[in-house]
């Protein structure tokens, strides 16, 4: 295969896996460690009520947030349907009232617990870590990082 | 589940230290070495911050 496909594969399985770019790269031990950290990072926040966002146009900084929960890949969809009971990226609009309403009620119970906030952020930073994992496989590959 | 504040603060840092030290360094003893030092500083820096935080008011 040639580089560019290598290097393009490695990134791909880096967000499709925590640890998976590393581990193409031959990298065992390191994508072990990385596996095992977020994933627990990921799991911890969910089991302390954390959600995964959704973007809403009322609120621009959702959709940082939601690009940052997307790095963990497959596994945010785990996440939102933790979450939400459903998989869903955009928070409802207003005209589909029921489907609204659904949604504010599953964030709201959520957010009544104590250690939602602390969940949420745990689940975020699994997010951002993946995402620097997914351009540290691609400064590996292109050789900029040994 | 975690009801405690300093539990929290101590997980989030060792998981946080553990994948920066290993993220960015490639020897284990350095990536041991970094972790640590993140770890403690992550910790020590909140604590003071929370202790400073003491004399803000509440209300």
């Amino acid at each position: 295969m040639r580089n560019g496909g290598r290097i393009a594969l490695a990134c791909v399985l880096a967000w499709l896996i925590p640890g998976g770019g590393h581990l193409y790269l031959g990298k065992k031990v390191k994508s072990l460690v990385f596996f095992v950290v977020i994933t627990l990072t990921f799991f911890v926040g969910l089991a302390m009520d954390g959600r995964v966002y959704l973007a809403s146009s009322d609120q621009p900084l959702s959709y940082l947030a939601t690009f940052a929960n997307l790095g963990l890949g497959p596994m945010d969809l785990v996440g939102r349907h933790a979450s939400y009971d459903q998989i869903i990226f955009r928070f409802p609009d207003e005209l589909d009232r029921t489907h609204h309403q659904e949604i504010l009620d599953r964030t709201r119970a959520r957010i009544l617990v104590q250690s939602h906030e602390y969940g949420t952020t745990f689940i975020l930073t699994a997010g951002l870590m993946n995402i620097l994992l997914i351009l540290d496989v691609f400064d590996t590959g292109i050789g900029r990082k040994s | 589940m975690l009801r405690s504040h300093f539990f929290t603060l101590i997980l989030f840092s060792a998981l946080v230290s553990t994948f920066f030290g290993t993220l960015t360094r490639e020897t284990a003893k350095d990536a041991v070495r970094l972790g640590g030092v993140m770890m403690v500083s992550m910790v020590g820096i909140s604590l003071i911050v929370a202790y400073l935080m003491y004399f803000f008011p509440l209300g």
